[in-house]
């Protein structure tokens, strides 16, 4: 059985590799064939390992700088909670692209608490976890108002 | 009692409106992070008044543990809510209605040598709610 030390080593390797480097092959290679996420950032392209694939690559498609730093990490042996930073500018495609809104070139920083549940091989079989978007969208001002009201 | 079981029953004790045991299981001075948190009173009072709140928007409101894990101090917990918006949400405008809610949030308490929770850290899917009350555009709320 993996040690709670080996699940965080795993997290930590993945955080590197993908969202430091942002290496796709290695997100195709961390994730288990069979990978089920439970947050899906789009929920109308499906919750499986084609739809986190093309997730991770929108986020750098959005932000191409973009970067995470762990803050605190908890495992047991077959889970590992990530708590990070996740930084970056919204240039590239930008955050606002799905509402229409071209790149606002602004600066975000935002926490988010992500879960993974390993497989025996120690690759991601379930994903759950949640970045504070309202937080992002605030800090580029592409939150809208309060009460659906718009302003354009 | 473990950290486990301490958030299992207080998820419990928010369901039931038990406010005295989650005053027994959570810190009087607790320290939460999570957005909106700085709008309500610090410590375990503010998490009293966010639950109210919380049924006051949801008077059905239900909540599910999905999943919950613990190493050391700490705990994760995934947690399911669903209700019926038939209080509106003031905070964000948003009127009375029948729509319902099923969103979620991740949970990180950390615990002291007795249990008790001291701090926590937690992520909501606000904007998943927001489209299903129809006040932010998306696959859901349109």
């Amino acid at each position: 059985m993996r040690t709670p030390e080996q699940a965080k080593e795993i997290a930590r390797t993945f955080i590197d590799r993908v969202m430091d480097k942002h290496d796709m092959g290695y997100v195709d290679e961390a994730l288990a064939e069979e990978f089920i996420e439970h947050n899906p950032f789009d929920p109308s392209m499906g919750n499986d390992k084609k739809a986190a694939l093309i997730t991770f690559q929108t986020l750098f498609d959005n932000s191409p700088d973009m970067k995470a730093e762990i803050v605190d990490l908890v495992a047991t042996g077959d889970r590992v909670a990530i708590r990070a930073v996740y930084s970056g500018t919204d240039s590239g495609l930008g955050w606002g692209a799905p509402m229409g809104a071209p790149a606002t070139g602004k600066p975000f920083s935002v926490e988010g608490i992500d879960v993974a549940i390993l497989d025996e091989d120690g690759k991601f079989r379930e994903h759950y976890g949640i970045f504070d978007v309202m937080g992002m969208l605030g800090q580029l001002g592409l939150l809208p108002a309060p009460g659906g009201d718009h302003e354009h | 009692m473990d950290n486990v079981a301490v958030v299992r029953r207080l998820e419990e004790a928010y369901g039931k409106k038990d406010y005295d045991t989650v005053r027994e299981l959570v810190a009087a001075d607790v320290v939460t992070h999570t957005a909106g948190s700085e709008m309500l009173p610090a410590g375990v009072e503010g998490c009293i008044m966010a639950d109210q709140g919380g049924h006051t928007s949801f008077p059905d409101k239900k909540t599910e543990i999905l999943d919950i894990f613990g190493e050391g101090d700490k705990v994760v917990s995934h947690v399911r809510m669903t209700g019926t918006n038939l209080g509106g949400l003031d905070w964000a405008g948003i009127a009375p209605s029948d729509k319902k809610i099923d969103m979620d949030w991740v949970q990180i308490s950390r615990h002291d040598s007795d249990g008790k929770i001291v701090e926590t850290w937690a992520q909501m899917d606000v904007p998943k709610m927001m489209m299903q009350l129809g006040a932010m555009p998306g696959p859901e709320g349109t």
